[in-house]
């Protein structure tokens, strides 16, 4: 065979692969211009879409919950209990707009087309333990206000639907049983809610909002992928917050048994109660106040104060202090009575721990009431 | 020396095991101190069982004295003594005897302190026995027992009886329940189980215990109940956190379907009313998250409907009333709400809707003047002037926005606050339950609204309560005649409150509808004599969580007879009696008093009379015009309903017997006669 004659025949092959050869060194190099992509879609004129998979905020199997670029999780220090649930949180701006810091209590302003993201999950689903995602809350900011959208899992856990028409207007419920931190196993109606019972929580003067992401409960440190950050920093650097103060007055974790017992049982009362509990909040016409920042003043937690609503001889005071089994608080938040269990909406069964703790400061107070 | 180190010591031992059990209860004398040795090292003791009232559950260990009263007096029970520095104590007072201890009374913590103090009314001759436990504090104490001052003689006292069948825990529901229109006791034990004790001509009460398919929620918020299928035995409905579920009594009144309704929500007050007027009572419910929800009955089934009826976004609904507020005939509803006041974005400002007799109702609080922005949880419906025109007593359950606002019907569409001098501008106590009866039956409506006492209402607008409070819980206290006696009674728990009852007289008025729904709920019930005129609205559900009778009862003081009777039923029909006698059931079915002569009504007559083929309505005020008629026949059953008045109605198809003939004019009036069909 003539060499120039094979020569002819690969050089189109050769040439193609020498091409390619120099394109591929080329992109591997890191300073080259090359800008990675979001895959998130909120186009707010279609939203909510059916499926969760359709926005794109994970990545992989969306059980993994793996965010997409520009998808931010985040955890507040202490977080409200709903019946022993586990959680993972996210939040997703579109480009070229932050939020404000507003102050320390005050939920961030958020930007229009800001989304925060709320999965429900469960590790130990008897039998075997097993993983299951059970929901995923979505709550969009549009022009004219926050919207809240829900997302029920399949058993394969593969996507979530979009609840509409009557499935969100009353909610629905899964039956499962579950083993608690304490190796209970339980059975369980897990509540998912209707569009009325999350705006019965998620509300300010009538107003929908978000309730965790305020600077007092993310002004802690959370494992990213790249590294353990300061989260209020890490919105910072991801162009999602405009700024923050060097100072917070901040809520702390309630597990944290470094940190005083007062701290703990004011943050557990903030996430679970303040919602409710504030001014302009659903129960504002009663005295008990329970955002952290109000917590200082005995007052405002109901310490040596009888309620409006005595439950009995015994039970007359919002705190008896030293006796947490004479305190209405202690009561409520151990009772399943749907008449008198606190909070009022969000749990079905006791959290153990929390009244655990609650109880200790109770019965740790030193005050006497005159 | 030695003889009387051992006495000494027999009296110490007197002292430690005499008063450990209920049956070897130390007697303690009148005007005495007595120290209560610690708890502690003690044994074979009995703790006290029934708490009366006291929650936090037994004690371990009790200690158990007993008091007889030689008088009538005042005796006041006390730990507040400074010797004892504030040690946590608990005291339970009963009468009976040890194997069937009644309640009297009972105290934890008395005025914010940790000791105890219960005052009572001793009976001369009674014995009561006095029971501490160390449910708080093993420390031993001393108490006194002293003759009080009583504030005041009880202006209407009551007495305590257990009755021992009621074996639930949800224990807020007195209602007839085997259709004899005698007051019987509900008693919800779990999803699949509810007792009933049923009133007996004896006072005393035999219960049944059903087992019912799964209900899947509990009255925990609410219950009501009424006769949703006219077949003459009262069904329920209870009211959770979760939504209703139906409870329908079978036609034997002997067991029950369940219907359980798939919304979910925050229910607050359940009613069952007929809004639509159709004759088949249908259920209401409020939402406190969301706008009311209601379910109209089609004759087979109960159909849920959302809105129309308080459409607040956020509900904030906390009880409904349905009434008739300005005598046009059909009821209307006031929504008491409580809510985030303050900048005043509406969660706590009241609605009253007004019936528009078309199966709408328009929201008219502003107009009305009853746009209250007090928090209330319920209001007490009733004519307390009798003046003819149904008053509101919006009754609140936090001060934070004004105290309860007493409200006057003028009469003319509008509300006036008359709460200055009423008695409730100068007290500060709340409550979730405000309903208007007569207890003492001096013909003038009384209120059992926050704290433990009645109101007793002058006829003017001026509410006084008992110098003394009664033994009532503040919030399950249903009320009803459980021992048939003309006076009314209030359920505290397993225990009934009998009323101890005075001179005056009473009447209970009984309903059976034909043509309206069965339990007459709607009905508007006037009574006419030497006081002048009483009315009274039929309601299933007043107040917050409870059911009450839906017998409409009266007093009347020291008047013996009565000279009239009148029944506006939601139908239209009227009946009316004459000369009633006082002290008495009165039973009336829908109808029966009603003529077949043809010339007795005044607006129009029926001819011919008996009739074979045709009835010709003639009008005899040519003023009026006729939109509509409706046959029914005995049974309530519609047979023709014709809209073409000026043509004579054919009536050949009918069978023979008598029926009832019912027109309404344009302004909406109804008019009703028999005729016979031969």
């Amino acid at each position: 065979m003539n060499f120039l004659f094979l020569m002819k025949k690969y050089y189109l092959k050769s040439l193609l692969l020498l091409f390619t050869l120099i394109l591929i060194v080329s992109c591997s190099d890191k300073d080259d211009n090359y800008i990675a992509v979001s895959p998130v879609t909120v186009d707010l004129t279609q939203v909510p879409y059916q499926k969760l998979s359709d926005y794109h905020f994970f990545e992989g199997a969306m059980k993994n919950q793996n965010p997409s670029l520009n998808v931010i999780p985040y955890e507040p220090a202490s977080s409200l209990f709903s019946d022993y649930a586990s959680k993972k949180r996210f939040i997703w701006m579109p480009n070229g707009v932050k939020a404000t810091y507003v102050s320390d209590n005050k939920i961030l302003e958020f930007p229009i087309g800001t989304v925060i993201i709320k999965t429900f999950y469960y590790s130990t689903i008897q039998p075997d333990n097993q993983t299951k995602i059970i929901e995923t809350r979505i709550m969009m900011r549009k022009s004219d206000r926050w919207y809240f959208y829900e997302y029920v899992w399949n058993e394969e856990q593969t996507d979530a639907a979009l609840q509409e028409g009557p499935d969100f207007e009353n909610g629905s419920s899964k039956n499962f049983s579950f083993k608690k931190p304490n190796n209970e196993i339980i059975n369980i109606d897990y509540r998912i809610p209707s569009e009325s019972e999350c705006y019965a929580c998620h509300k300010i003067n009538e107003v929908r909002t978000p309730i965790g992401i305020k600077p007092q409960n993310i002004n802690t440190n959370y494992a990213y992928e790249g590294g353990y950050k300061n989260q209020l920093q890490k919105l910072f650097e991801q162009g999602y917050l405009e700024s923050y103060p060097s100072s917070i007055l901040s809520t702390v974790d309630y597990h944290d048994t470094s940190k005083p017992l007062d701290l703990r049982a004011r943050s557990y009362l903030d996430i679970n109660c303040a919602h409710c509990h504030q001014d302009m909040a659903r129960c504002d016409y009663r005295s008990l106040r329970f955002g952290f920042n109000e917590t200082a003043n005995p007052t405002n937690l109901g310490i040596c104060i009888s309620a409006d609503e005595v439950l009995s001889p015994s039970l007359q005071k919002l705190i008896n202090p030293g006796n947490s089994s004479k305190s209405i608080l202690h009561y409520r938040i151990s009772s399943t009575d749907e008449s008198q269990r606190m909070p009022l909406l969000g749990r079905t069964v006791v959290h153990d721990e929390g009244v655990s703790l609650i109880e200790q400061w109770i019965d740790s107070m030193t005050f006497t009431c005159n | 020396m030695k003889t009387y180190f051992t006495c000494i010591l027999v009296f110490a031992f007197t002292i430690v095991w005499g008063q450990n059990n209920c049956s070897n209860a130390v007697t303690i004398l009148l005007n005495s101190t007595t120290t209560a040795p610690s708890f502690s090292g003690e044994t074979g003791t009995t703790a006290p069982t029934l708490l009366c009232g006291l929650s936090g559950g037994n004690g371990l260990k009790g200690k158990w004295y007993k008091f007889s009263a030689t008088q009538n007096l005042n005796v006041t029970i006390s730990t507040q003594l400074p010797q004892n520095n504030d040690v946590d104590t608990r005291v339970i007072v009963y009468t009976g005897t040890c194997a069937a201890l009644v309640c009297v009374n009972s105290n934890d913590d008395y005025n914010g302190a940790n000791t105890s103090q219960v005052s009572f009314q001793a009976i001369n001759g009674v014995t009561y026995y006095i029971a501490f436990d160390n449910r708080y504090s093993q420390l031993g104490f001393d108490f006194s027992l002293t003759e009080s001052v009583p504030l005041g003689p009880d202006r209407l006292s009551f007495t305590s009886q257990v009755v021992p069948t009621i074996t639930g825990g949800y224990n807020n529901c007195i209602v007839d329940m085997n259709g004899d229109f005698k007051d019987d006791i509900v008693s919800v034990i779990s999803r699949t189980s509810l007792a009933i004790s049923y009133q007996q001509n004896d006072g005393t009460f035999t219960s049944n215990t059903y087992t019912v398919p799964d209900t899947f929620v509990l009255p925990s918020w609410s219950i009501a109940a009424g006769d949703y299928d006219n077949n003459g035995y009262n069904d329920l409905m209870y009211g959770s956190g979760s939504g209703i579920v139906f409870l329908k009594n079978n036609s034997t009144g002997t067991g029950f379907t369940t219907d359980r309704k798939t919304q979910s929500y925050l229910t607050q007050r359940t009613n069952f009313v007929d809004i639509n007027n159709d004759g088949k009572l249908d259920a209401f419910a409020c939402d406190d998250n969301a706008p009311n929800r209601y379910y109209i009955n089609d004759g087979v089934n109960l159909n849920h409907i959302q809105g129309g009826i308080g459409d607040f976004v956020t509900g904030g609904n906390y009880a409904s009333n349905w009434f008739d507020f300005d005598n046009d005939g059909d009821v209307d509803v006031y929504i008491a709400k409580c809510g985030q006041g303050g900048a005043g974005v509406g969660g706590n400002i009241d609605e009253f809707f007004k019936n528009n007799s078309n199966g709408t109702f328009t929201n008219i609080a502003i107009d009305a003047n009853m746009a209250n922005p007090e928090q209330t949880w319920s209001g007490a419906v009733g004519d307390y002037n009798n003046d003819g025109w149904m008053d509101v007593t919006v009754g609140v359950n936090s001060n934070s926005n004004g105290v309860t606002n007493v409200k006057k019907n003028n009469g003319d569409g509008t509300f006036t606050s008359v709460t200055s001098g009423s008695g409730y501008d100068t007290i500060t106590n709340i409550g979730r339950e405000y309903v208007a009866q007569d207890f003492d039956n001096d013909g003038y409506l009384d209120i059992l609204g926050s704290g433990k006492n009645i109101m007793f209402g002058d006829g003017n607008f001026h509410f006084t309560p008992n110098p003394n409070s009664y033994n009532i819980s503040d919030y399950d206290r249903p009320i009803g005649d459980l021992n048939n006696d003309g006076f009314l009674d209030i359920q505290n728990g397993s225990t009934i409150l009998i009323n101890n009852g005075n001179t005056n007289k009473w009447l209970n008025v009984n309903l059976q509808g034909i043509q309206s729904n069965r339990n007459g709920i709607g009905a508007r019930i006037e009574i006419y004599g030497a006081w002048g005129k009483q009315i009274r609205d039929v309601q299933s559900g007043t107040g917050f969580q409870n059911m009450s009778t839906i017998n409409a009862h009266f007093g009347i003081g020291q008047a013996t007879t009565i000279e009239k009777v009148v029944i506006k039923w939601p139908s239209g029909i009227i009946d009316t009696l004459n000369n009633v006698n006082a002290n008495q059931n009165l039973l009336v079915v829908e109808g029966t008093t009603l003529s077949i002569d043809n010339f007795t009504s005044s607006f129009f007559s029926v001819y011919p009379n008996p009739a074979k083929d045709i009835i010709t309505i003639q009008l005899n005020n040519s003023e009026s015009v006729i939109e509509s008629a409706i046959i029914y026949d005995l049974t309530g059953k519609i047979i023709t309903t014709a809209n073409e008045i000026n043509m004579p109605i054919s009536v050949e198809k009918l069978s023979n017997g008598t029926y009832i003939l019912l027109i309404k004019d344009i302004t909406g009036n109804k008019y009703a006669q028999k005729f016979i069909k031969e």
